[in-house]
């Protein structure tokens, strides 16, 4: 072996050492636990100790198709999905919005500026669980705050969380205080946008909604990409703000998102609740995939 | 500068901790001089480390939880020096079991609460505690439960092992502001209060001016004992569906109008007696009737969270039994009635260790263990022998203590929640989830024959 390529070999071995930690817990901590649930989700089993030994009662395909050929199933199956999706279809467009017109206005060079993008970035450290408890007291129809507010200047008080009917409507509301963490993301793309753009458009007499539509917006577009995928994944995982601001999956199931139905298989049917996991990874992977697919009209600039 | 910066954070960082150390403490609401001899110690681990025997246990995570069996260890720990116990496990919910097995990490004794516990004591993670041959002394010793406590010790209709010790006797009360009624002017009923008596009561305090009478927990005990007493049933005893019945109905419409989702559809004063709600409004008094729920149905554990609340508000609790539904015939009503416990673990099976796991729990629930922890007011004895005696009676936070017999008057029946009867396992928890959302559709002014024949549509799909 000529001295070249033992160095190779070594300068190989040095850098798999140093990403070993990183494969060994990908591999313990994510990749296992995936085979293991997807073995799972083939057999009929409460949830036990991890066994490589007592799977259960083999279904086959059953925990899959159940959700088609069984009534109760199927209604809990398809309401989460129904609930799922439509928070989706009115959370996302609605964030990306008000996220990218906060970060347009704190981008301004304002004395001050820096407290409020601070101020409304805050919200997006609070914890989940702690948000939600929050809220849950904000919102109480009879002695929260907000309803306090509404009635003092004779306004009818909210529902919020206590109807099937205003408790969608309420739970984006609540959850739109978190797009601070889209809004810092939009900011530093912003910041990114050539000033000699603007400054080309403006000599030929571009007006400001000129300068938006055509310049700014197109520039941003790689951020509008990674931001739709990014809240496609996290929307379709929505939990723990539903459990500590309902205590459950709302008034007549109207907030029983997808993950909510697995949660509450997990004990008794774990090997359905892991083909409802695994057709959730089928579902979030065929939406990502169609918004990759459909990103011709996302621009990158030369530096990418 | 950077200095200025690091002592600012060493400040901040003492402060903290002094913070956190502070809530480690047990509150009694009382100095330690005005304790006269009885210690408002904070539960602080004592270890005998160089014990022969090493027990281990898991519990609930809550503060009070762990403060509960952390007291019953030190006093245990100092009769006996030759064990030392340990809470090495915290637990959310029992699913937890499974996983501490699965990591091979099982304590010797774990936390489990009544109705949870019979998938667990079914697949085998408990051992039968009603073995003499393992357990020596048991027959004579569970002897000494209330009847239905024990009925909630077996894991199915045919089982007759009893798979944990039963720790309290939790049975639903009605908590009451004493000072919002006299400020009403509606008198404090007595423990021997029926139904309609109840009712009159939150009228009475409607019209007075309460936002509403009671806050009333959207809890399946609570529902259950609601069912019984109008005379319904989810299911037959062949695991039928039963619900739609006339008195299923009757208790379905008294609870529409008791919540009364419409209120402006009736009387303001006749409906909408209650709210929902895990105790926050009652505990919220301000000062005045106006805008208050001056009572809420709940259970012992809660009773430190309400007094302190009313001591730090400056208004006098006290609690009183749930109002007896007087049934066709007069007899008596029936009351949800639960409660928590500890199992020996199947990873206790070290002889010495066993017998002092089982030693340290039945010293735990006998009349000296309650003893020991009756200052946490947490508890209400599993034990008959208590029923009207112990300290577990004399419960006070500074200068305020409630009516004790509230919690075990007999004016009522006791029910056990639980339907191992009759399902198995596998739909239980299904099953219990349809109830929830049966009864959750009060609030959205759904009938009565619409919500039963979606809960029977469900619940034939659920189990064919």
């Amino acid at each position: 072996m000529t001295a070249n390529k033992k160095m190779k070999i070594r300068k190989n071995v040095t850098g798999y050492l140093y990403v070993l930690p990183v494969i060994l817990g990908v591999l313990f901590f994510t990749l296992l636990p995936v085979v293991y649930a997807f073995i799972n989700s083939f057999f009929e089993t409460p949830l036990k100790p991890f066994s490589l030994t007592d799977w259960g009662v083999f279904v086959g395909l059953k925990n899959y198709y159940q959700n088609f050929t069984n009534g109760y199933y199927r209604r809990r199956f398809l309401r989460s999905l129904g609930v799922t999706f439509s928070y989706a279809g009115i959370y996302i467009p609605l964030s990306l919005v008000l996220s990218f017109l906060l970060a347009v206005l704190l981008n301004k060079s304002v004395k001050g500026i820096r407290f409020f993008r601070v101020l409304y970035y805050l919200p997006v450290l609070i914890p989940a669980v702690c948000s939600g408890m929050l809220w849950n007291r904000i919102t109480d129809p009879d002695f929260g705050i907000v309803n306090a507010m509404l009635e003092s200047i004779g306004l009818k008080a909210l529902p919020w969380f206590q109807t099937a009917k205003s408790s969608m409507p309420s739970f984006v509301f609540v959850n739109l205080f978190t797009i601070g963490g889209s809004m810092i993301l939009w900011l530093a793309q912003l910041k990114n946008v050539p000033v000699s753009l603007y400054e080309s458009a403006r000599l030929d007499g571009a007006s400001k909604l000129r300068l938006l539509i055509s310049i700014t917006i197109p520039i941003c577009t790689p951020m509008i990409l990674y931001n739709v995928i990014m809240s496609i994944i996290g929307v379709m995982q929505t939990y723990a703000q539903v459990i500590t601001l309902t205590g459950g999956s709302g008034a007549e199931n109207s907030l029983l998102f997808y993950v909510f139905n697995i949660y509450d298989n997990r004990v008794q049917s774990f090997g359905y609740a892991c083909a409802l996991s695994f057709i959730l990874f089928a579902i979030i992977g065929g939406l990502t995939a169609i918004v990759m697919k459909t990103s011709k009209w996302v621009y990158y600039t030369e530096e990418g | 500068m950077t200095k200025r910066i690091k002592t600012i954070l060493s400040g901040i960082l003492a402060a903290a901790t002094i913070f956190s150390a502070s809530a480690c403490q047990v509150d009694t609401g009382k100095t330690e001089e005005s304790n006269s001899g009885k210690t408002s110690t904070s539960v602080i681990p004592e270890e005998n480390e160089n014990a022969e025997i090493q027990l281990t246990v898991g519990t609930l995570g809550k503060a009070d939880e762990q403060s509960l069996m952390q007291a019953w260890i030190n006093e245990y720990q100092k009769l006996n020096k030759n064990v030392g116990i340990k809470i090495t496990k915290n637990m959310g919910g029992m699913p937890e079991i499974i996983n501490w097995a699965s990591a091979n990490a099982l304590p010797d004794i774990v936390w489990t609460a009544g109705d949870q516990h019979s998938p667990y004591s079914g697949s085998g993670y408990f051992q039968d505690l009603s073995d003499e041959t393992v357990f020596e002394g048991s027959k004579e010793f569970f002897g000494g439960f209330y009847e239905s406590i024990i009925d909630s010790t077996h894991y199915s209709s045919e089982d007759d092992g009893i798979w944990f010790v039963p720790r309290d006797y939790n049975r639903l009360v009605i908590y009451i502001n004493v000072t919002a009624f006299e400020e009403a002017g509606v008198e404090v009923p007595g423990n021997d209060w029926t139904w309609d008596e109840f009712i009159s009561v939150c009228k009475a305090l409607k019209k007075a001016g309460a936002k509403k009478a009671i806050e009333w927990k959207s809890w399946r005990p609570v529902y259950t004992t609601m069912l019984t007493n109008f005379g319904g049933k989810y299911l037959n005893d062949d695991g039928s569906f039963a619900l739609e019945s006339d008195a299923s109905k009757a208790c379905y419409d008294f609870y529409t109008n008791f919540y009364a989702a419409k209120a402006e559809d009736g009387d303001p004063d006749e409906t909408a007696l209650a709210i929902k709600g895990e105790g926050a409004s009652f505990k919220g008094y301000a000062e005045s009737i106006t805008g208050s729920v001056p009572m809420v149905v709940d259970v012992r554990p809660q009773l430190t969270g309400y007094i302190q609340a009313a001591y730090n508000g400056g208004w006098t609790l006290d609690v009183r039994a749930f109002p007896n539904f007087v049934q066709e015939g007069g007899a008596e009503g029936y009351v949800g009635t639960g409660c928590s416990g500890y199992g020996i673990t199947k990873a206790c099976t070290d002889e010495k260790k066993r017998a002092e796991a089982w030693k340290f729990l039945k010293w735990c629930m006998s009349e000296k263990g309650y003893d020991a922890v009756a200052y946490l007011g947490n508890i209400v004895p599993a034990i008959k022998s208590m029923r009207n005696s112990g300290e577990w009676r004399e419960y006070a936070y500074g200068d305020m203590s409630v009516n004790a017999d509230a919690f075990v008057a007999e004016n009522t029946k006791d029910i056990f929640l639980n339907y191992y009867n009759v399902l198995p396992n596998s739909k239980q928890d299904s099953f219990i989830r349809l109830t929830d959302g049966f009864w959750d559709k009060v609030s959205t002014g759904k009938s009565f024959s619409a919500a039963c024949s979606e809960f029977k549509r469900d619940f034939d799909d659920l189990i064919q």
